[in-house]
């Protein structure tokens, strides 16, 4: 792999990558259905319970 | 020896595990110090050999008191009372030196011995950019990590002894690291001085950190992973492939402590800045930004703002941050395309800069009172303004044009300050005033009016330091391009020095704040570890874990 | 062309490529700008020669003795890296490294063999020492000294 294969490389294939990679990555996060498991994920800090029991 | 109880050996595979890590170390030690080719480096094998005996002789010690009491029902905090300590003492050590490298640029003359090279600016300096980021926030990052991810995975920290080995093998990094700066030992990269060997200890030790914080993860009870811990895992394997990468190198020889990089010229600079700009995304930004979202829920007793922000905050930061070193090498030999990368990324950083910012302030709204009853909240909350704050200048200073002003000046140090003394600073500030009263189960923390002063003190020492540097650094900027009617440099560069005083003198006097605000605090968490709570102020103080403020 | 290397330990000043923060002024082409005796001067008390300046003094520089010992190893890793030096340079390296600061010595004439255009003098006004100070200045006397100004490409008329 010589300097013009990587850049041609990261100019296309790299780019569509990195692209659907964070497509995918705000789908995940604007899916409706998704909703309820995060807004339970929010509570997590708050209900980790004390030190020594668990 | 091998007597068990509860299912738990004394001589555990861990235990093994590490004691041979020791051995070898101790071994490379010895023979180092042995066939030094220079006194610094022979010093540094001395140390090291020492660290190594004390760390085998804590071994056998905690392996001759027997088998180990079954705690697998706990939470391990031993190792993050000490992470805690830790902090704190680095914390002041490195601000102490930051006071002292202001101060010797402010009055030439004082705190210099011109026999001593150890009291040299050059060697201070690194101890102080090290002391801070590494030593203090590496220790918060560290200490912190373990107290989150066992909360939110609810499982307890794994791998037995391996996270002593993780926080003892950091302090050695630290402590060569330091003793190496001050004998003149420096690779000359910034942010990444170490020497080789020192290097490879500390892959050593990230590579431990890793496995702990993923086995942990690995044992969770809870199905989602808290997006506090996507942060810090970003973070640590971020972290480890910056450190590989940019120390490529290949020594001297096996005794000395002298390298050459793998990489020349531009292509140098490129690594080191890819390295430099991802050590402030991945170390300062996204492993503060792991308290971030953990501690001000926590001690706002609300949930984050929004969820999906939060994961969205992660992911663009993930996607961006890393494209964005190369804002720092304008008008170099740097191939102008790539200069433009790196500052149109540096500006699409801004979006989700902010979205986490808000994300953080939000997290407060219903819950404003708070800030005015809760100095530690109100600290991670500067913290958070901080993180705006400098994360929208930062995209500023990338521009090309806004760049040929700022670029070298002190401009770029105060910059560097607001984030590093404000964001980093404030949130690990606030972390710690949260984690002593939990840790030590101490009903509140010993003094709220000490964090007060705590907190004033500070800010009035980093409006000092940030609004110096800024006239400081547009100052030099404008003296530097400045041309005469006949085309000539209007100013000699001394000049742009000597303009420099007055600015250099207050941003000591800043410094100076910032440090007595920590060891005001230092003070504070000494009395609450210990238990003093005073009567007076047991009935005003709201409790750190405790139900809503009570009497207003 | 120098070979005597200021090591790292010694100096926070530098050409900068890339570095963040101009303390002390370009040093790119500081390159026989200045005399040896300024530059130690400057280094053992910088206010004597530039009463505003904000440098700390490196007088400490004089005392520590240059190792040239293993300058050997320091050209060959070099070597591996991809600098061109040969065999008979490596074989060389400590006594040529030696030679550059004392224009007397026996071997004098050969490393200017082995180095042509190369400085050869005592740096530091010190002739009985090689010392890091010798090697600092003989650095920065060769920043920006190889350029040839005339035959830039690209060089507008």
């Amino acid at each position: 792999m010589d300097y013009l294969a990587i850049s041609q490389f990261a100019a296309t294939w790299g780019l569509v990558l990195l692209c659907g990679g964070f497509a995918a990555a705000l789908i995940y996060a604007l899916w409706p259905g998704n909703k309820d498991k995060f807004s339970r994920a929010a509570q997590a800090p708050l209900d980790d319970g004390d030190d020594d029991g668990r | 020896m091998n007597a068990e109880i509860g299912g738990r050996k004394a001589w555990g595979g861990d235990a093994l595990a590490i004691f041979v890590i020791i051995l070898l170390g101790a071994f490379y030690a010895l023979w180092g110090a042995a066939h030094a080719t220079d006194r610094a480096f022979a010093i540094q094998m001395w140390t090291a050999l020492a660290a190594f005996v004390a760390g085998g002789v804590m071994l056998l010690f905690f392996i001759g008191a027997g088998p180990r009491a079954d705690d697998s029902g706990k939470y391990a905090n031993g190792v993050i009372k000490a992470g805690v300590i830790a902090s704190m003492f680095w914390g002041v050590a490195g601000f102490l030196v930051g006071v002292i490298i202001a101060a010797q640029l402010a009055f030439p003359n004082i705190l210099y011995f011109e026999d001593l090279g150890w009291t040299n600016f050059g060697r201070l300096r690194p101890l102080h950019t090290s002391a801070v980021i590494f030593a203090f926030g590496g220790n918060v990052l560290i200490a912190t990590s373990f107290y989150v991810v066992q909360r939110t995975c609810r499982a307890r920290l794994a791998g037995g002894l391996w996270p002593w080995f993780v926080f003892w093998g950091y302090q050695l990094v630290i402590v060569m690291a330091g003793t190496g700066y001050l004998l003149g030992i420096t690779q000359g990269r910034e942010y990444a001085e170490l020497p080789w060997y020192t290097d490879i200890w500390l892959t050593i030790v990230w590579v431990a950190y890793l496995l702990v914080f993923l086995a942990t993860i690995w044992r969770r009870e809870e199905k989602h992973i808290y997006v506090a811990n996507w942060f810090y895992l970003a973070f640590i394997v971020t972290i480890a492939m910056l450190h590989i990468v940019n120390n490529l190198a290949i020594p001297v020889s096996f005794a000395s402590w002298f390298s050459y990089s793998a990489f020349a010229g531009v292509q140098d600079a490129l690594t080191q800045w890819w390295y430099g700009h991802n050590a402030v995304g991945f170390f300062l930004t996204a492993g503060f930004l792991g308290l971030m979202y953990y501690f001000i829920p926590k001690q706002a007793e609300r949930p984050v703002y929004s969820y999906r922000l939060s994961i969205i905050h992660f992911w663009a930061l993930i996607f961006l941050y890393i494209w964005a070193g190369p804002h720092h090498l304008h008008y170099t030999a740097l191939p102008q395309w790539a200069q433009t990368l790196g500052f149109t990324f540096s500006i699409i950083l801004w979006m989700p800069s902010w979205g986490g910012m808000i994300n953080g302030l939000m997290t407060l709204s219903g819950a404003w009172d708070k800030l005015r009853t809760d100095p530690v909240l109100r600290m991670m909350v500067v913290a958070v303004a901080f993180y705006g704050m400098s994360t929208f200048e930062g995209p500023v200073m990338s521009i090309r044009a806004v760049n040929s002003l700022s670029h070298y000046t002190d401009w770029t140090i105060g910059h560097v300050h607001s984030g590093a003394l404000g964001w980093v600073g404030y949130i690990s500030f606030g972390a710690l005033y949260c984690l002593v009263p939990w840790l030590w189960k101490r009903k509140a923390l010993f003094s709220n009016a000490l964090v007060e002063w705590h907190f004033w003190l500070s800010t009035i020492g980093i409006v000092l330091y940030i609004t110096s540097m800024w006239v400081a650094g547009v100052m030099q900027g404008l003296m530097w391009r400045a041309y005469n009617e006949l085309g000539f440099l209007e100013y000699a560069f001394v000049e742009s020095v000597e303009a420099m005083n007055p600015y250099y003198i207050i941003r000591a006097l800043g410094g100076v704040l910032f440090l007595l605000g920590a060891l005001v605090m230092a003070y504070n968490l000494w009395r609450t570890a210990r238990g003093d709570a005073p009567a007076h102020e047991r009935e005003t103080d709201r409790p750190a874990q405790a139900a809503p403020v009570a009497a207003e | 062309m120098a070979i005597i290397r200021s090591r790292p330990r010694a100096c926070t000043i530098g050409p900068s490529n890339g570095a963040q923060k101009r303390t002390g002024p370009d040093l790119a082409r500081v390159g026989g700008r200045y005399s040896d005796e300024w530059h130690r001067a400057h280094m053992e008390d910088p206010r004597s020669v530039v009463p505003e300046s904000v440098m700390p003094p490196y007088a400490f520089l004089a005392n520590a003795d240059l190792d040239v010992a293993r300058m050997g190893d320091h050209l060959r890793v070099n070597r591996t890296l991809g600098v061109p030096y040969t065999d008979e340079q490596l074989a060389n390296a400590a006594l040529d490294a030696r030679a550059q600061a004392e224009p007397l010595g026996s071997n004098a004439y050969d490393f200017e063999q082995r180095y042509p255009g190369a400085a050869v003098r005592d740096f530091d006004g010190n002739p009985a020492r090689v010392t890091e100070m010798d090697a600092l200045i003989a650095y920065l006397q060769m920043l920006g000294a190889g350029v040839d100004f005339q035959n830039l490409p690209g060089r507008r008329a």
